[in-house]
């Protein structure tokens, strides 16, 4: 069984890559957060340090994760199914 | 006293005199500067029931403690004076070199009385005050106004100023310094106006000393570090334009006057796409490590730049439903150098169009309207006309509350603000701490005052109660009031670990004292109930804290999801926080409370 998901991109994390939204395809059942941070940051390294810390994979505290465009949720509450989308914004909300 | 000068500096410009009054320590322990010793001396120096456009309202310029610490983003200072929007407490804050001047002709306030029967431009240096004819500068915009005066003094001096619309009398006209930095909300620029004030100039000449300045060389070598790593990365790199891709997509970008009907993609005005496409240069206020900045240049105008934010991206785009990004930086260009805040006259201009599109506008003030071929080119005769009091423009710088209530017909459900002021763009029936924040905010639709977002943009936001929203929004109001009375610019508050902890440290070697964390705390809540206590004695009850009509009526409905608040939600809400400040559950101050805050003997 595989999972697809959709990673969208704002802010710098835009910028860097280039890309609004990323397909990922994962041939396993199961996947969490740290599998979409860890395939992010070898498709773009120039993420590292900037978006993501590829060590830990995680992101960086001046971004926030959010399922679906729907709620914030901390990494570890999030859970992944078939054909979900994880946004990638700036955490902070000021402007 | 260390951090001080210990002086208000009293302008009268009916007479063409002036005066210097002393400043007790007991009073900047209590309010400390900025917002919150604005707020002291409007509730001093103006009378009850004083017109704001009239010579009673004085016109307060403060600096704060900070300034002058070079620790990064302080060098800011605040405008107060009674709001022509809302008849309450008007409060905006502005940066750069100008806040470092007026500390530096040795006040830590300046109060502007009187009115001047012809048009002056105020100059303050080591000589004391002249009182500069100003005719010549009439109809100039704000850079105009700028760059004519520093030709005119020479270097050294700072100035702010207002534009046309100020000179005007448009309520919500904004006043600029320092290359366009605006003083926005609230109307303070329509009350310099009203003193024909063209501008005010100021050449610093003292130094206020620091009590511990080894102290404060090693925090604010820490502070510059700490400034430049992730708590600010957002606003170094795009800027708070950033927020606008961010808001579509989770469908809290209020667009089309809040109908949030558009089919308009606003990609096009990203942050993103604005960075990447256009000519983009970062700037920054005096004494700041971050740069939030974002100069664009506007394609087709020559070398023109807009200095561009989010608020004003909102204002002059979605809100008015236009997607166009040459429209929108020309736009907000314009405002900025008329001299008038983007977010209300967005908001006057979007409700308008909606009053044309529902067949509301009087015959009369249809004839009154500029011709026009595009919805574009309608926003672009609105503002001017606006600005200059010409035409349907005379009506519209009322702003939307007033004109709504002239026209009648339901149109005042849609004029979308709060006690006069016209609402940011942050979606109410989305973010409800926020709406709770807006509805009780004492300037009218503020989103800075409490930055009651963050909440509503954290883990479990959906799961808050009502009554913790109440405590989270005076949490957020008692901080914001402490951060603008400093003054920290709002954009640092996340590199503190422990923001009452560092404050009080800073603030004790800045000036000698030995005020604990939770003292600082109790500034906030002070400086808020005497914001609310001048409101109170200018007329306020329970019904002004409110949303506009629409934001109940008119859910959001994206698919599935429904995003909604009632108003027994709202009053709810507005209950729990009345309770959390210790007031009446009319929201009253009682007696006890302004004693025990000292705001009452």
């Amino acid at each position: 069984m595989a999972i697809n998901l959709t990673v969208e991109l704002f802010g710098n994390s835009r910028v860097i890559t280039g890309q609004k939204l990323i397909d990922l395809r994962f041939s396993k059942s199961e996947v969490d957060i740290c599998d979409v941070i860890q395939e992010l940051g070898q498709r773009f390294p120039t993420l590292d340090g900037k978006v993501l810390d590829s060590s830990t994979k995680s992101l960086l505290p001046s971004y926030a994760l959010n399922l679906n465009g729907v709620g914030f949720k901390d990494a570890a509450q999030i859970e992944l199914a078939d054909g979900d989308s994880i946004l990638i914004l700036p955490s902070q909300a000021g402007g | 006293m260390f951090g001080y000068n210990n002086k208000v500096l009293i302008i009268d410009v009916s007479s063409k005199s002036w005066k210097w009054e002393d400043l007790e320590e007991n009073v900047v322990r209590d309010f400390i500067g900025g917002s919150g010793l604005g707020a002291y001396l409007l509730y001093k120096h103006c009378p009850t029931g004083a017109d704001p456009l009239s010579h009673a309202n004085p016109l307060i310029f403060c600096a704060s403690p900070l300034v002058g610490s070079r620790l990064t983003t302080t060098s800011k200072f605040a405008v107060v004076s009674k709001s022509p929007q809302t008849g309450f407490i008007g409060d905006s804050l502005s940066s750069s070199s100008i806040a470092l001047s007026i500390k530096g002709v040795g006040a830590d306030a300046v109060v502007i009385t009187g009115a001047s029967r012809e048009w002056v431009s105020l100059v303050v240096d080591k000589t004391g005050v002249r009182f500069n004819e100003a005719s010549n500068l009439l109809g100039t915009t704000t850079s105009v106004t700028e760059r004519s005066l520093t030709d005119t003094l020479g270097r050294g001096y700072d100035t702010a100023c207002i534009g046309p619309a100020g000179e005007n009398l448009v309520r919500f006209a904004s006043i600029s310094n320092d290359g366009g930095r605006q003083a926005g909300r609230t109307g303070n620029g329509a009350v310099m106006g009203s003193k024909k004030v063209k501008a005010i100039s100021f050449k610093g000449h003292t130094k206020v000393p620091s009590f511990n300045e080894k102290a404060l060389s090693k925090i604010r070598i820490d502070l510059n570090h700490k400034s430049l790593g992730e708590a600010t990365e957002k606003y170094r790199t795009l800027g708070t334009m950033a927020n606008l891709s961010v808001f579509e997509r989770l469908k809290i970008l209020p667009t089309g006057n809040f109908r949030n009907q558009s089919n308009k993609d606003f990609q096009n005005i990203s942050g993103e796409a604005i960075h990447t496409e256009e000519k983009v240069s970062t700037s920054h206020c005096a004494n700041c490590t971050i740069g939030c900045e974002k100069l664009v240049t506007i394609p087709n105008s020559g070398s023109k730049k807009v200095r561009l934010e989010y608020q004003s991206l909102f204002a002059m785009g979605p809100l008015v439903g236009i997607s166009d990004r040459e429209t929108i930086l020309k736009s907000s260009k314009f405002c900025d150098e008329a001299g008038m805040d983007t977010i209300s006259a967005g908001s006057t201009c979007a409700w308008f169009m909606e009053c044309m599109q529902k067949g509301l506008v009087p015959e009369s003030w249809l004839k009154l309207l500029p011709k026009y071929d595009s919805e574009e080119d309608l926003l672009s005769k609105l503002l001017t006309s606006i600005a200059e009091r010409s035409g349907i423009g005379d009506i519209l710088a009322e702003g939307s509350a007033r004109v709504s209530e002239e026209i009648g017909l339901g149109s005042d459900e849609f004029a979308m603000h709060v006690k006069g002021l016209e609402m940011p763009g942050y979606e109410p029936r989305s973010l409800h701490t926020m709406a709770l924040a807006l509805a009780v905010s004492t300037r009218g639709a503020c989103h800075n005052r409490s930055s009651a977002y963050e909440y509503d943009f954290s883990s479990d936001s959906d799961q808050y109660e009502q009554s913790s929203r109440g405590r989270m929004v005076v949490e957020g109001e008692d901080y914001g009031a402490v951060m603008d009375s400093l003054i920290w610019c709002k954009f640092v508050r996340r590199v503190f670990e422990d923001f009452y902890d560092e404050s009080s440290e800073i603030l004790n070697n800045i000036t000698g004292w030995d005020i604990d964390p939770n003292q600082l705390a109790q500034c906030g809540e002070r400086i808020n109930n005497l914001k609310k206590q001048f409101n109170i004695r200018e007329g306020w009850n329970r019904s002004h804290d409110n949303l506009p009509k629409r934001i109940f009526s008119d859910p959001l409905i994206n698919g599935e999801k429904v995003s909604s608040i009632s108003e027994s939600e709202l009053d709810n809400m507005i209950e729990y926080y009345y309770d959390a400040r210790g007031w009446t559950s009319d929201g009253i101050i009682p007696s006890e409370k302004l004693v025990s805050l000292g705001i009452k003997s």
